[in-house]
């Protein structure tokens, strides 16, 4: 915790001497279509200095715009204005950096702000070449003076370590070459070119004289060079048709990890047949975002792995109930029968193995029913899963831990057949673990039933408190969970608590019924804040018992997560499937 | 000094050549008193390892040990009963579970019995409470302290040793049967348990030899010296793990399962020269109540691969001879199925043995079909019997203040 | 005064304290009361108490409470660890408890009636239940021996372990009869098994139910018994005072003081004993005075039961870490604890740790060595919160020899061997960073036999 704030401050007082360069954002969004092409050929120059058989390709775009985004963020101030980062500028170690900062500016005469601005002007490239399986990166800079600048002053520094007899000189083609360690480093006009391998770096240099063939001539860097955004801050791709063939064991399509499968079985399919892929950073004041994508074509999905996208990838996630105080919901399209019964295709024999003991101990937890067939069969694909805080001021016995409530809300295949099946069984699913929970003296639980609306009803259950435990403040772990099903026309919901089960069967069901997203999730920083607000106290206690914290540093270091959480709005993560195309997306939102 | 102690003292030696430990012990035994030399040097007087499997959850004894040709059997399994054609044969009317390969080819190699019909009277079909019999030997009601292995290690002086006299290898809670007053089990979770950190820098354990070697004043008093004589053990133990680590390799790969992950850890253990002679296993999930086949043929793969791998890799390395392999349910179950594919709690069933020492084959009849206790098996042998015979004739001790009475051993060795 | 203790005048032997040239009230002296009546001290805190008089030391060892700013600390971090999970969290809670206690007299005795009345929750299952016998074994620690006996014998979870919740006039429960003699109070060999069939009878009608003490009348034998001599119509709170008071019973506790606080082995003879437990009767039974006389004692300091203990795992721990004014993951120490044999509320069996030699074999030493290794090495472990070599720094150990010497003074019961000096010293020329060639220094002198006894 305290080291990664101090990471963050680093970087935020790294950039302590930029001035505000919000406007550059601005600049950008009234330019004409021919400007736009411009840009492209202006884009495309590093790219054409990398040999077509590139394999990894990332690019900073436009690093001082992304320095920027960093450095002179709403947020900076906020970190900035806490007590351990005040702390921090006192410590030794940030006095040791000051001096190293000030050392360079006193070299290169100029402030640091101009001295990284001009290094990083244009553009940084990084490439990953797999004929010579080397990495080269090029720094595009302001100017050839400037590069010739830091090129000498690099030397120099290199000069004064500890390995100053291992610098070698050489020349390549009037270009002046270094080698420091392993390491080496040449400038031709503004550009530096660094690489660990002589080879690429002569072909680099190479294709800066003489030009030819480039990662440009790759058909498939091509395409995913057409779809690059332009307002992206940082790019990528990845030949992954190259990748495949050049790895060392053939690709293997399956996981062999149930949850793993789940999570990315699909993807992985996609990878198997896809060309390349790419990514692109994007962000604002608001917002961050990373989004992953790759060409896509339903058929390149198995049958087998159908349960993951639906026929002809025509499977998208629901919309999901609003319900007050969320703290995450996902939206998702998966059909767990399918994937359950599929079991034996999509994983090994020991995975398998593991498949049919759960599906024992299930059965014997469903009362005999087949879980694959009957019990996730129900259901159809698509399913809405929530996280809310829960409110325990009016409710007795309240527990010491307070967790958050988790349901799920599932469509029924045969509402009328199933509203009473499912009813049975987990009315006989309580009677079990009362059975259980009595040989172990656990708490026993209580059914009940509620009647909403003409075709809308709960079951709940409930813990029963040990007598003189009715009104306790500081009850067990259990008592977190009343877990509840209910039903409304074709809608199952099943949740831990009653509460949250009600809220589900009632919510209004108005509005688009699915989204675009084959999965969807988002987290809600505020919910986590108050939830984290709610178990403060426990928090606490785990911090001194687990780092050793006396009660003031404890309380410290919980008082800062929940600020830290504060400063954001939430995080998002979505995967959408479309014609040609599948795109993953990670997003953080800043609080405003 | 019988040959094989002569064996162990000589690899012990050859070992102590190699580290500069040797001098240390070397010095020290010729110049400390005899009952320090006793615990370094700590040649056993017997040394044949029990290592116990338990199958927690009651395994259904019709389904592992098939009396396929039984008309009772496939009657009372109209959708479990394991035909004829599929099961290992053991002889014409019984045979294991398919699964059971392994234990198969232990059985063709003479080195595995079926001990059938094993149970107590008036069988309790709880789990915890029938679990609670067989580790202690006592019935609800009775006080309930120690378990049966615990009683032996107490009985067999094992708090002298220098080395844990047994082991309990998992995560789980410590099996109530090694439980006694005097004598304290270990549970280890790795092998990195035996292995003194630090130990990989050469400077490190030079200093650490030379300071065990140092002549401070340990000898006034005793209890320093016999510290001392324990941490040159101690050591001792960590650079033999250490090079069994890296001369050890097993003969074949274990299988990748949580019971093969603890059966290597034993084999390794065995390699190394521990003096420990109980070593106790568990494996859960036999509780099949439901969708039982796929279920109960991955268990008894996991259990007849998991022995029969420890069984033959530490033949291999020479200790064949000195273990043996027991493994145990609470209950049987059911004679007839339910209706889940399942089958519920019920009372005899067999114990499962293996090593070479054991007298191959099946031990007892199979329990009647026909003659049931409203629908469960009868026992005809009291598992007290099979403990007796384990402790009178593999660990040679006496088994009646063990088992808290006199039980008449099995004929289970050859 | 290297006297062997079997020929130790037993009047001397419980006299005040008065230091000698051979036996000085030094930094030595002060840390081996330290360790034995607590989990040990660092350097500054020994000398701030070898300025003052050792009896004063003494007696404000005894008499020292919690505060009452740590009681609701500790409420707090209790009430945290029961609402999240099973015991194991309940053994950080402590952990923390005896690394920061500003009593570490109470919490060490606290521990010795833990092995006593030794009560594992592995069996008990009930974390609350667990917690609430662990308060009252504190609260009881230094304080009246009969009124702890009385308690410990209604105490749920004493009752849970040994099958005694319920107890038919029918069907009298033996178990807890036998326990409270042969171990709580008199042991083998001091009452007969009628004694035992015969106080079982009393302690009828005392049951457990919903995880609190009862007496069902309707069970209780209400007739004449005959327990050790004394007749009636016994109640079982007449059958714990009739154990109590047996004159066996002050010798019983008092032979255990004296093991658990002056020396493992040899045993101390009975004329040894005798003059203390008188003292203890006459106290009526109170155990603080005992145990301030035992501590405050000539032969406590005399040089002949300096090392005489094997420290126990907690001892290794915590007393490591309080020693160099450390703090570390109390739940990893737990665990860790839990594997050399010491799991706080998981004693073995009903007569507890047996201590002295059973703490060794090769694993438990091999453990108790990586114990201190993993400790240096863990990120949370910080020495008065900084790191390992600012701290030596901070109490005047700077070069390789100085913290050698400094380690001595305030870790070691017995001398270094001459060659632990030279070789630890040759660390110091070895390449790497200052901080781990003290790690190694320390693990080193944590690794070697000496370092065991306390």
């Amino acid at each position: 915790m305290s080291r990664l704030l101090f990471v963050i401050f680093l970087l935020v007082h790294a950039g302590g001497g930029f001035s505000i360069r919000g406007d550059a954002q601005a600049s950008e969004d009234g330019v004409s279509e021919v400007a736009k092409r411009e840009a492209v050929t202006r884009d495309s120059v590093d790219v054409a200095l990398l040999p077509p058989t590139t394999v990894l390709y990332a690019e900073l775009t436009d690093p001082t715009a992304l320095i920027s985004l960093v450095f002179d963020h709403p947020l900076k101030q906020k970190i900035e204005a806490l007590e351990p980062y005040q702390s921090a500028i006192q410590s030794p170690g940030y006095k040791s950096f000051l001096f190293g900062r000030a050392m360079v500016e006193t070299q290169l005469q100029m402030s640091w702000r101009e001295a990284v601005e001009a290094f990083l002007a244009n553009r940084v490239t990084v490439a990953f070449d797999v004929t010579t399986n080397s990495p080269v990166a090029i720094v595009h800079g302001k100017d050839a003076a400037s590069m010739k600048l830091f090129s000498e002053k690099l030397l120099e520094f290199a000069k004064l370590t500890p390995n100053a007899d291992q610098i070698r000189e050489s020349e390549y083609r009037g270009i002046p070459v270094y080698k420091i360690q392993n390491v080496l480093y040449g400038v031709s006009d503004d550009r530096m070119i660094i690489t660990n391998q002589p080879d690429l770096g002569r072909e680099v240099i190479d294709r800066k004289l003489d030009q030819g063939a480039s990662l440009l001539d790759n058909p498939r860097f091509d395409s995913a060079w057409q779809t690059r955004p332009t307002d992206a801050l940082a790019w990528a791709f990845a030949d992954v048709e190259v990748l495949r063939a050049a790895a060392r064991k053939p690709f293997e399509d399956r996981i062999n990890n149930p949850v793993l499968e789940l999570l990315v079985g699909g993807i992985q399919s996609v990878l198997a047949k896809s060309a390349y892929a790419t990514a692109a950073l994007k962000g604002n004041a608001e917002a961050v975002s990373l989004s992953l994508g790759t060409p896509f074509k339903a058929d390149w999905v198995p049958e087998y792995r159908e349960y993951y996208f639906g026929v002809d990838a025509t499977g998208r996630g629901p919309a999901v109930p609003e319900i007050e105080e969320t703290l995450f919901e996902m939206s998702t399209f998966r059909d767990f029968s399918e994937m359950w019964l599929r079991a034996g295709d999509l994983f090994n024999a020991d995975v398998n193995d593991g498949f049919a003991q759960a599906d024992a101990n299930l059965g014997t937890l469903f009362a005999g029913r087949d879980f694959g067939e009957e019990i996730l069969g129900s259901f159809e694909s698509e399913v809405a899963v929530l996280a809310t805080r829960q409110d325990f001021s009016q409710l007795l016995p309240r527990p010491t831990l307070k967790l958050p409530a988790l349901g799920a809300v599932f469509q029924l295949k045969q509402p009328e057949k199933m509203t009473r099946e499912l009813r049975r069984i987990f009315q006989s699913l309580i009677g079990f673990l009362n059975v259980v929970g009595a040989m172990n003296g656990q708490n026993q639980l209580e059914l009940d039933m509620e009647k909403l609306d003409q075709n809308a009803e709960l079951v709940t259950s409930s813990f029963v408190p040990e007598a003189g435990e009715e009104e306790s403040t500081d009850a067990e772990l259990i008592f977190n969970f009343s877990p509840s099903i209910g039903f409304s026309g074709d809608r199952f919901v099943i949740a831990s608590s009653a509460s949250l089960a009600r809220e589900l069967v009632q919510a209004k069901s108005d509005g688009p019924s699915a989204t675009a997203d084959n999965t969807n999730g988002i987290l809600h920083a505020n919910v986590l804040q108050e939830v984290l607000s709610d178990n403060r106290e426990q928090l606490v206690s785990q911090n001194m018992l687990e780092d050793g914290n006396s009660r003031e540093e404890a309380e410290a270091v919980i008082g800062l997560l929940v600020q830290v959480v504060g400063y954001f709005e939430a995080m998002s993560i979505r995967l959408t499937p479309s014609d040609d195309l599948l795109e993953a997306e990670l997003q953080v939102r800043v609080a405003p | 000094m019988n040959n094989h102690s002569l064996f162990q003292l000589e690899s012990r030696r050859e070992f102590l050549k190699r580290g500069a430990a040797a001098s240390a012990v070397m010095t020290f035994s010729m110049t400390a008193p005899g009952i320090l030399c006793q615990a370094v040097a700590q040649t056993p007087r017997n040394d044949r390892i029990l290592v116990v499997v338990e199958m927690a959850g009651g395994n259904d004894g019709l389904n592992t040990i098939v009396p396929h040709r039984d008309p009772g059997y496939t009657k009372a399994r109209p959708q479990l009963a394991i035909d004829g054609d599929s099961v290992l044969k053991i002889n014409s009317e019984i045979g294991l579970h398919p699964s059971c390969r392994s234990f198969a080819d232990l059985l063709e190699q003479g080195q595995f019995a079926v001990v059938q019909g094993v149970g107590y009277e008036q069988p309790n079909r709880s789990h915890f409470e029938s679990m609670d019999i067989w580790h202690s030997c006592q019935r609800k009601g009775e006080v309930r302290q120690d378990g049966w292995l615990g009683r032996y290690l107490e009985q067999s002086g094992a708090a002298e040793s220098n080395d844990p006299a047994a082991l309990h290898l998992g995560f789980d809670k410590q099996p109530f049967a090694l439980m006694s007053r005097d004598v304290r089990v270990p549970s280890i979770r790795s092998l990195s348990q035996f292995r003194l950190r630090g130990g990989e820098s050469p400077r490190f354990r030079e200093a650490l030899d030379q300071l065990l070697e140092s002549d401070g004043d340990r000898s006034g008093n005793d209890l320093l010296g016999f510290v001392q004589a324990s941490t040159s053990n101690a050591i001792t133990s960590s650079r033999r793990m250490e090079s069994s680590g890296t001369m050890y390799q097993p003969s074949k790969p274990y299988p990748a399962s949580g019971l093969g992950e603890k059966m290597a850890t034993v084999a390794k253990l065995i390699a190394g020269g521990l003096q420990t002679r109980v070593y106790y296993v568990r494996i859960d999930g036999f509780d099949t109540h439901a969708n039982q086949p796929d279920a109960h043929a991955a268990l008894l793969r996991e259990v007849s691969e998991a022995v029969g791998c420890l069984v033959s890799d530490v033949s291999a390395h020479g200790d064949g001879d000195r273990l043996m392999v027991m493994c145990f349910s609470e209950f049987g179950r059911r004679v007839a199925e339910n209706a889940s594919e399942g089958t519920d709690h019920g009372t005899a069933g067999p114990v499962l043995l293996a090593g070479a020492a054991v007298k191959a084959g099946l031990v007892g009849r199979h329990p009647s079909l026909t003659d049931l206790d409203q629908g469960d098996l009868k026992y005809h042998t009291d598992f007290r019997q099979v403990y007796a015979a384990v402790i009178e004739d593999w660990l040679e001790a006496d088994s009646s203040p063990v088992l808290g009475g006199d039980y008449e051993a099995l004929e289970l060795f050859s | 005064m290297m006297k062997p203790v079997e020929q130790v005048d037993p009047n001397w032997a419980w006299e005040p304290f008065l230091a000698t040239a051979e036996t000085p009230w030094d930094m030595g002296a002060a840390a081996h009361l330290m360790r034995r009546a607590g989990f040990g001290a660092t350097g500054e805190e020994l000398r701030q108490l070898m300025a003052r008089n050792p009896q004063d030391v003494v007696a404000e060892l005894v008499a020292a409470q919690e505060p009452e700013s740590f009681q609701r600390e500790m409420a707090s971090l209790v009430r945290a660890s029961l609402a999240s999970g099973g015991p194991q969290r309940l053994a950080a809670q402590w952990i923390y408890r005896m690394l920061n206690t500003p009593a570490p007299l109470l919490e060490k005795m606290t521990l010795f009636w833990h092995g006593h009345f030794a009560t594992s929750a592995a069996k008990v299952e009930d974390s609350k239940l667990m917690q609430q016998q662990n308060e009252l074994l504190r609260e009881y620690a230094l304080g009246d021996f009969s009124q702890l006996a009385l308690e410990i014998s209604r105490d749920p979870a004493m009752l849970l372990y040994l099958d005694s919740a319920t107890n038919r006039k029918t069907h009298p429960n033996e178990n807890y009869a036998r326990e409270i003699m042969e171990l709580f109070c008199l042991g083998e060999g001091n009452y007969t098994e009628q004694d035992i069939r015969e106080l079982a009878r009393c302690f009828t009608g005392w049951e457990i139910k919903r995880e609190k003490f009862r007496i069902n009348r309707y069970q209780q034998d209400t007739g004449e018994k005959t327990v050790l001599g004394r007749t009636g119509e016994l109640s079982g709170e007449d059958g714990v005072a009739t154990v109590v008071s047996q004159h066996q019973t002050a010798r019983f506790i008092t032979r255990k003081l004296v093991r658990f606080l002056v020396l493992d082995e040899p045993r101390a003879p009975d004329d040894l004993i005798e003059p203390l437990a008188d003292k203890l009767r006459e106290d009526g039974m109170r155990i603080a005075p005992t145990v301030q006389r035992i501590l405050g004692s000539n032969l406590f300091f005399s040089m002949s039961v300096r090392g005489r203990k094997v420290r126990s795992p907690v001892e290794v721990a915590i007393g490591f870490l309080r020693t160099l004014n450390g703090s570390t993951d109390a739940f990893r120490l737990a665990t860790t604890l839990q594997q050399l044999g010491q799991g706080l509320y998981f004693p073995p069996s009903v007569k507890g740790w047996d201590g002295g030699r059973t703490w060794i074999n090769s694993s438990t030493l091999l453990g108790r060595s990586n114990l201190i290794r993993n400790l240096l090495g863990d990120d949370k472990t910080r020495f008065g919160k900084q790191g390992l070599e600012q701290h030596l720094t901070s109490q005047g150990a700077r070069s390789m020899g100085e913290v050698v010497a400094y380690l001595e003074t305030v870790l070691f019961a017995v001398p270094l061997p001459d060659t632990a000096r030279q070789k630890i010293a040759q660390l110091a020329d070895s390449p790497g960073a200052k901080e781990n060639r003290l790690r190694d220094a320390v693990h080193l002198l944590c690794t070697i036999p000496e370092f065991q006894l306390a």
